[in-house]
C-alpha cells in the first residue's frame, strides 16, 4: 500500500475545512469534546487529515491556538508514528471490509487506561467499510467508553452505516472544496498548467484527492482515449462493440480502477451534452477542451436519451462495485449506451 | 478528561424519569410492587428512546432492598454497583460481540449459582439480535425454565430478527417513538439544568431533526452547546447541525415546478459546496412533494410536517400550480430514482440528471387525460363499426336492388337469389334448405314461395322459430314490412297448372327443375 502511514498535518495546513476545524477548536476551548465523531463528506477532502489533526492537538502540551505545536514530545512522537495512544483502524490489505476481530481488538484495548496521560485517540477509517457484525460489536462501546477515549469514524457515505452508529456520535459535515480553490492548489503544488486544473478540477466535484489524480498525465492521455471509445460507440455499428470491449479489458488489468474512472469521464461527457442540451447552462461544462465534439455528438441525441445514458452509466457502476464480470459489465454498457443512440 | 455528554448524564435513574415510554415503565413498575415478575423480558423499539435505559432501572428494582413504591432507591450498594456496572449478580452482556454458542453455554453453566447479594441474578443482553441462530437455540431450554433467582432482559433494534421461538418465552414491550413535545420539553429542562441559553425555536430545531430518539436530541444539544458555548445562538444551530435551509427546498421545488433547468442546476451547486450531504438533500425533496401533495389534500393541513403558515401558503401556490397528477408522478419518480443515487460515489451528477428528468416530467399525460383520450378512441371505433355494419354487403346490395311492383320472371328470380346469397352468410343450412323453394313471384312486400320436395324440407318453415328468423333476415334484406307466404307444394301445381299457358311436360320439368334451368327457346 502506498502512503499507508499518512503524513501528519496541523490543523492549519487543512484548505478548505474551516468551517469543521472551527468547530473542533471550539470543542477544544470549551472543554466539551465529545467521545465520538463522525466525520462525513466526499474522498479526499481532509477527513483523514483532520482527525490526525485533531488528535495531534488533543495530546499537545504547548498548543498554539488550540493547534498541535509540533515540538513537544506527544507532538513528535505522533508525527514519528510511535505514539502509543494513537490507533488507526483501515481496511486490512485486500479486504473490502473492516471485520468484527478489529472492532474487538478495540473493544479490548480500550479496556486499558490510555498509556501516557492524554486521550486516546481511535480512528476508524472508511466507517462505512465495517460489517453488520463488526457495528453492531461497536455500539455499547461507542455510546459509553471508558473515559479519556475518543472515537473518530470517518465515512464518505453515511447511507450505508447503521442509523444506531450515526445516533451514537456528533456528525461533522465535511465541505467539497471550491473549484478554484482546487485549481489555485493544483496549478502552485503539482506543476499543472491552467486548463487542465481547470478540467480536473470541475471533475473532481470538489474533493483534493481525486483532482490530484486527474491532473496526472496518465490520467490525461486516458480520459482523451476513452473519449474517443465513447466516440466510437456512439458511430460504429454494433458488431463492432465487442472489439471495442476487448482493446479496453487487454490494455490492462480490468480490476484496476480505470473502469471507473473511464465511467466517470463518460458521465461527466453526458452530462456535459445534456447541459449543451438544455442550453444556457454552458458555464457548468466539464469537459469544455471538447466543447465543440460535444455539441455536435449532442444533436443525435434527445434530451430523455442523455438521461437513460447516464442512468445506463450509473448502474455500471453500481455493479462494478458488487463485483461483476469486468467484460460482460462493459459489453452490456456498451450495447445499452449504443441502443439509446440508435432508438433517438 | 472527556465531560460527560448529555445522553449519559440524563441516563434515567427512575420508572417516573423515562420519557415517553410510561406504557412500560408503569407496567413495569407494577410487576414490581405486586411482586409478579416474568423470566425474561424483551424490549424492543427504535434507537435512543430508552431501552438500556429502562433495562438498568428495571434490573436495579428488582435487586433493591428498599424499593419506594417500586422504584430503586439508587442509594444501597446494590443499586451504586449496578450503575457502576460492577454489580456481580447482573451482568450486561453485548450481544453483539458476544454472539456465539460459546458465549451463552458460558450463561447457561454459570445461572445456577445463586446470587451473591441480590434476590437475582439478572442478565441483560442488549442487541441481542445479533447473536447467531445456534446461541439462540442454546438459550431455549434455559430460558423457558430458568431458575427461580434468574432473570433475563433482552433489548434490540430489530425485533423481526429475534427468532419466534425467543419471542414467544418473553414478555415484550415495545418501545415507542417520543413524541417532539415531549422532546421539546426534556431539551428544555436539560438546558434549564445545565444553565444552557437556548430559545424555545431552537429547541424546536434540535427536537424536530431528532426523529423521535431522545439520545439523538441531547447529543445534537452536545453538538451545538460544545460549539457555542451555554449562550446558544438560533442561527448557529442550523449551520453547526448541517440542516438545510428550508429556503433551498422551497426555491428547489418551485424551479421543479416551472421547469427551470438553469436554476435547479444552481442550486445544487450552492447546496454541493455548502456541504450539504446530497442524499440529505433528496429526502428533504422528497418530503417536499409529499407535502405539497398533502397540501392538495382538503382537511389535511395538520398532517404537514409543521411549517409555518408562510410556507404553507408557498406551498399551496405550488401544488395548485403542478396539480395533483403531476406531483403524485413526481414523487413516484423520486421514490424509484432513490437506488440510483444510493450506489453512486460522485451523487452530484446523479442528482442532477434525476432532477432534470423530473422537470421534464412536466409534458406528461395525467391519468385522467389518458383515459378521455381512450375513451375517445372508443367512441371512434364504435361509430365506424356501426357505419361498416351499414356497408355490409348484404344490405349494401339491397339498396340498390329497385323493387317495382309485380317484378316477375328472371329480374325477380335473380333478386331473389341474391337473397338467399346473403342469407348464406348469416345463416348456411338456411339458405340450402331455401334453395329447394321454388319463388312464385317477387313482389315488393312479399314473395310466395312453395317446397319443391315433400318430408323434412316441407315443413321446416312451419316451425314459428325458422319462420321468424328467415322473415327478419328479408326484412333486414328488402324492407320492414316484407312478407313470406309458403304454399303446399300441391296448390301450386294447380295454381300453375291453371295460369301457365304453355304445355311442358313434366319429365322436362323435372330436367328444369334438377338443373335449375329454364326453357330458353320454344319451337
Amino acid at each position: 500500500m502506498e502512503n499507508k502511514l499518512m503524513e501528519m498535518k496541523s490543523f492549519r495546513e487543512i484548505r478548505g475545512q474551516e468551517a469543521a476545524i472551527g468547530f473542533l477548536k471550539k470543542a477544544i476551548s470549551n472543554d466539551k469534546i465529545a467521545t465520538a465523531y463522525l466525520f462525513t463528506g466526499i474522498k479526499g477532502i481532509g477527513k483523514s487529515s483532520t482527525a490526525l489533526a485533531f488528535a495531534l492537538s488533543l495530546n499537545c502540551s504547548n498548543p498554539v491556538d488550540n493547534d498541535g505545536c509540533r515540538e513537544c514530545q506527544s507532538c513528535r512522537r505522533m508525527i514519528n508514528g510511535n505514539h502509543p495512544d494513537l490507533l488507526i483502524i483501515d481496511l486490512r490489505e485486500k479486504k473490502d471490509s473492516i471485520a468484527i476481530e478489529q472492532i474487538r481488538d478495540i473493544n479490548r484495548e480500550i479496556s486499558f487506561p490510555p498509556a501516557l496521560d492524554g486521550y486516546r485517540v481511535i480512528i476508524i477509517k472508511s466507517a462505512e467499510k465495517m460489517t453488520v457484525e463488526a457495528a453492531n460489536a461497536f455500539l455499547k462501546t461507542l455510546e459509553e467508553p471508558p473515559s479519556n477515549n475518543i472515537f473518530i469514524l470517518n465515512a464518505a457515505d453515511t447511507g450505508q452505516l447503521l442509523p444506531t452508529i450515526i445516533s451514537r456520535c456528533q456528525k461533522i459535515y465535511f465541505r467539497p472544496i471550491n473549484e478554484r480553490e482546487i485549481e489555485e492548489f493544483l496549478i502552485n503544488n503539482n506543476d499543472v498548467d491552467e486548463a487542465r486544473a481547470k478540467i480536473a478540477a470541475r471533475l473532481s466535484e470538489g474533493s483534493i484527492g481525486q483532482a490530484k489524480i486527474f491532473a496526472q498525465d496518465d490520467f490525461f492521455s486516458d480520459r482523451i482515449d476513452w473519449i474517443t471509445m465513447l466516440h466510437n460507440v456512439i458511430t460504429s455499428p454494433f458488431a463492432s462493440l465487442f472489439d471495442i470491449a476487448q482493446k479496453f479489458i487487454n490494455k490492462g488489468n480490468p480490476k484496476d480502477n480505470r473502469m471507473n474512472l473511464m465511467l466517470r469521464v463518460w458521465r461527466s461527457l453526458y452530462r456535459d451534452m445534456l447541459l449543451i442540451k438544455y442550453g444556457g447552462l454552458q458555464d457548468f461544462i466539464i469537459n469544455f477542451d471538447f466543447k465543440e465534439q460535444l455539441e455536435s455528438s449532442s444533436s443525435a441525441f434527445t434530451i430523455d436519451g442523455l438521461l437513460q445514458s447516464i442512468s445506463i452509466i450509473v448502474r455500471a457502476e453500481r455493479d462494478l462495485m458488487a463485483n461483476l464480470n469486468v467484460l460482460f459489465l462493459i459489453e452490456r454498457s456498451l450495447f445499452a449506451l449504443k441502443r439509446v443512440v440508435n432508438s433517438a | 478528561m472527556t465531560y460527560e455528554i448529555f445522553a449519559i448524564k440524563w441516563r434515567p435513574q427512575l420508572f417516573e424519569d423515562v420519557i415517553g415510554q410510561e406504557h412500560v415503565a408503569q407496567t413495569l413498575k407494577n410487576t414490581i410492587l405486586f411482586d409478579r415478575t416474568a423470566s425474561a423480558y424483551l424490549f424492543s423499539g427504535a434507537r435512543g428512546v430508552g431501552k438500556t435505559s429502562l433495562a438498568r432501572i428495571f434490573a436495579k428494582a428488582l435487586n433493591c432492598k428498599h424499593t419506594q413504591e417500586g422504584n430503586p432507591c439508587n442509594k444501597c450498594a446494590s443499586c451504586i454497583d449496578i450503575t457502576n456496572g460492577s454489580s456481580v449478580d447482573v451482568q450486561e452482556i453485548d450481544g453483539a460481540s458476544n454472539r456465539g454458542i460459546d458465549e451463552i453455554r458460558n450463561i447457561r453453566d454459570n445461572i445456577k449459582y445463586l446470587p451473591s447479594n441480590g434476590k437475582y441474578r439478572i442478565y441483560i443482553i442488549d442487541e441481542v439480535h445479533m447473536l447467531t441462530i445456534h446461541a439462540f437455540n442454546a438459550l431455549l431450554k434455559t430460558l423457558e425454565e430458568p431458575p427461580a433467582h434468574a432473570k433475563f432482559i433482552f433489548a434490540t433494534t430489530e425485533p423481526h430478527k429475534v427468532p419466534v421461538t425467543i419471542l414467544s418465552r418473553c414478555q415484550r414491550f415495545d418501545f415507542k417513538r417520543i413524541p417532539l413535545l415531549k422532546i421539546k420539553q426534556q431539551i428544555d429542562t436539560i438546558a434549564g439544568e445545565e444553565g444552557i441559553q437556548i430559545s424555545d425555536h431552537g429547541i424546536s430545531i434540535i427536537a424536530r431533526q431528532a426523529e423521535g430518539s431522545l439520545r439523538d436530541a441531547e447529543s445534537l444539544l452536545d453538538k451545538v452547546v460544545s460549539f457555542t458555548g451555554t449562550n446558544v445562538d438560533d442561527s448557529q444551530i442550523t449551520s453547526i447541525l448541517g440542516i438545510i435551509d428550508r429556503e433551498y427546498i422551497n426555491r428547489m421545488s418551485w424551479s421543479i415546478i416551472d421547469g427551470k433547468a438553469h436554476d435547479c442546476l444552481e442550486i445544487i451547486n450552492e447546496i454541493y459546496n455548502y456541504g450539504y450531504e446530497i442524499k440529505d438533500f433528496y429526502k428533504e425533496i422528497m418530503n417536499q412533494f409529499r407535502n405539497l401533495i398533502v397540501s392538495l389534500i382538503p382537511q389535511a393541513h395538520n398532517q404537514l410536517l409543521d411549517l409555518s403558515d408562510s410556507e404553507i401558503e408557498d406551498v399551496q401556490k405550488q401544488s395548485k400550480k403542478a396539480g395533483m397528477p403531476r406531483l403524485l408522478q413526481s414523487l413516484n419518480f423520486l421514490i424509484n430514482s432513490e437506488a440510483d443515487l444510493r450506489y453512486t460515489e460522485s451523487p452530484k451528477i446523479v442528482l442532477e440528471a434525476i432532477l432534470l428528468k423530473l422537470i421534464e416530467i412536466k409534458d406528461y399525460l395525467s391519468f385522467d387525460e389518458l383515459i378521455k383520450k381512450i375513451e375517445n378512441i372508443e367512441k371512434r371505433l364504435a361509430q365506424t363499426s356501426a357505419t361498416n355494419l351499414r356497408k355490409d354487403p348484404g344490405s349494401f346490395l339491397a339498396q340498390n336492388i329497385d323493387i317495382n311492383d309485380g317484378q316477375k320472371g328472371e329480374e325477380g328470380s335473380k333478386k331473389w337469389g341474391s337473397f338467399v346469397q346473403y342469407l348464406a352468410t348469416k345463416d348456411r343450412p338456411m339458405a340450402n334448405i331455401l334453395k329447394e323453394f321454388t319463388n312464385y313471384g317477387l313482389t315488393k312486400d312479399g314473395i310466395e314461395l312453395a317446397p319443391t320436395k315433400g318430408g323434412f324440407i316441407e315443413g321446416y318453415f312451419d316451425d314459428p322459430e325458422h319462420y321468424e328468423k328467415l322473415i327478419g333476415f328479408a326484412r333486414d334484406f328488402f324492407n320492414a314490412n316484407f312478407t313470406i307466404v309458403f304454399k303446399k307444394q300441391r296448390e301450386f301445381k294447380n295454381l300453375k297448372k291453371t295460369s301457365n299457358e304453355s304445355k311442358v311436360p313434366t319429365i322436362v320439368k323435372d330436367v328444369i327443375d334438377v338443373f335449375d334451368g329454364k326453357i330458353v327457346g320454344n319451337d
